[in-house]
């Protein structure tokens, strides 16, 4: 079983980070992408593509560990690792990067992710279903021919179904959720990475916006995202020798809760709740391995595929009750100046949906202190992974 | 524009569509007395019977879709998610045209609908 016995503690940092821009027609492919962010992550951490032996994918990505270590002069893979569902891959696969490292399979491994969510065939929010004949949907343990003969689609009216139950059982308020995308959108107004930072946002703007899947509206919604992140992940020695700070990984933690049911999205609506997160499991593990709790951190990286999403996770990482996500977001606590700063980069819902890796990417430009919304509390960020079907998260720390 | 069909073939869940074939739904009951859903053989409770529940359930959550995602479902429509009466715990989607007026816990009741020669049962309110 799982407990406070981490001996993975503050013993690998992330490096270095890269990015692309991000927009709505990258105009590459998802591997120029890659390399893209690969490369510039490898610069960012003075650390030469030779020495790279380890690669950890996202199972969603088109790019493969082969394909990138070959596209990058990679000599030898040692170890590559694959993990998901989609967006609760991302503390996960710096997870694994931990394990490969710890178990002395690899010695430096890159985590990228890129993508054409926007521009390419599998655009998301789209559904991916032939229509243009009758087509039989479910079987093969996807429990889907229970779901799409309904109607459902798209991941944005699961959470809606979602959102809707938490407004049932808790009395949580659109105006509630607004909170939290126009948290995210001001920290973007900050960012001249982020895809909408050259747009404001007030409350007003939020309630005339389209209902897309009632009660979620249209910025409820999480961006569509043309690019690619990485980072570098090694030994907090070989880090310390690089050319940045090292963002010490305090803790790393992946969790499916209990009975998480089969299938990718829609069964988790079969849960026996499914207003409490696999992400509630994640942290009771997270904060064992990490020696402290809710208290010790100052800001967070809270993964936002939409709003309804951000706010089950305040609750499931205890800054605050269950069923107070609502107003605890509403009482400004995720501002700037706040209790939780929160997506200081924009978030999904604003920086761009690059599946949880961005959030990685930005926990470091806090602990390093080089986030475009620097927060006082800096020294140790959570960055979260998707919810449900299962999740994953991890604590940095500023080097000290 | 098709509608999608369910597979019913599922060596998991063909007792289930051959049951709403019949106008019956079917809740899978594994080794310990409780349901398993959805039906699927398992470590911990598989499903050893099959019972048929009485077809009444109370609204558990819904959506109504403002925006089209697959163009066989033109939009608004709505998307809803009952709970059993009779089997606490087991849900099912169900479809219902338009915007209709719905509120938490209103009671719901199965309705066999055929779709390109398969039943699948839906839901309307009571």
């Amino acid at each position: 079983m799982t407990s406070g016995y981490a001996p993975h503690r503050d013993r690998c940092a992330i490096a270095g980070i890269g990015e692309t821009a991000y927009t709505k027609r990258s105009g590459m492919s998802d591997l120029a992408l890659a390399v893209t962010a690969c490369t510039a992550a490898l610069e960012d951490a003075g650390i030469p593509a030779a020495e790279v032996d380890g690669i950890v994918r996202n199972d969603f990505d088109l790019v493969t560990h082969n394909e990138l270590a070959d596209a990058l002069g990679i000599p030898n893979l040692t170890y590559w690792g694959i993990n998901g569902a989609g967006g609760s891959a991302a503390p996960a696969q710096v997870a694994q990067a931990v394990a490969a490292i710890e178990s002395g399979q690899a010695s430096t491994v890159l985590v990228f992710r890129a993508l054409n969510g926007r521009s390419g065939a599998d655009r998301y929010g789209q559904t991916r279903r032939v229509t243009d004949g009758p087509l039989e949907v479910g079987g093969g343990s996807t429990y889907d021919e229970y779901f799409l003969p309904h109607g459902l689609a798209a991941a944005g009216q699961a959470y809606a179904m979602v959102a809707r139950r938490h407004m049932i059982e808790y009395g949580t308020t659109s105006e509630q959720l607004a909170h939290i995308a126009l948290a995210c959108r001001e920290r973007a107004n900050a960012n001249p990475r982020a895809q909408l930072g050259h747009r404001t946002m007030t409350l007003a703007d939020y309630e005339a916006a389209r209902m897309i899947s009632d009660p979620l509206r249209l910025f409820d919604y999480c961006l569509e995202t043309d690019g690619a992140c990485a980072l570098v992940v090694t030994s907090a020695e070989r880090a310390r020798d690089g050319r940045r700070p090292a963002a010490l990984i305090r803790a790393v933690s992946m969790a499916t809760g209990r009975a998480p049911k089969g299938g990718v999205l829609f069964p988790v609506l079969l849960r026996d709740s499914y207003t409490t997160f696999p992400s509630a499991a994640v942290a009771e593990t997270l904060y064992r391995r990490a020696g402290f709790g809710p208290d010790e951190i100052g800001v967070a990286q809270i993964y936002d595929c939409f709003t309804i999403t951000a706010l089950i996770q305040l609750e499931d990482y205890g800054f605050c009750e269950k069923g107070e996500g609502g107003p605890f977001a509403a009482s400004g606590a995720l501002g700037l100046d706040g209790r939780l700063p929160i997506n200081t980069g924009g978030g999904h819902l604003s920086e761009g949906y690059l599946h949880g890796l961005n959030h990685v990417v930005e926990g470091v430009r806090q602990v390093r202190g080089e986030s475009t919304s620097t927060v006082e509390r800096n020294e140790v960020c959570l960055v979260t992974g998707g919810s449900p079907p299962a999740s994953s998260a991890l604590i940095l720390r500023r080097d000290t | 524009m098709s509608l999608p069909v369910p597979r019913t073939t599922d060596p998991d869940s063909a007792e289930f569509w051959a049951g709403a074939a019949r106008g019956e739904l079917l809740v899978a009951i594994g080794q310990d007395g409780t349901p398993v859903h959805p039906p699927r053989v398992t470590g911990v409770n598989t499903p050893v019977r099959w019972v048929r529940a009485e077809g009444t359930a109370r609204l558990h959550t819904w959506t109504v879709a403002r925006h089209t995602v697959d163009p066989a479902f033109p939009a608004p429509y709505t998307v809803v998610l009952v709970e059993l009466d009779d089997h606490p715990g087991v849900r099912f989607a169900g479809h219902l045209p338009g915007t209709p007026e719905l509120y938490a816990g209103m009671p719901m009741r199965v309705r066999f609908t055929d779709r390109d020669g398969t039943v699948v049962p839906q839901w309307i309110p009571a």
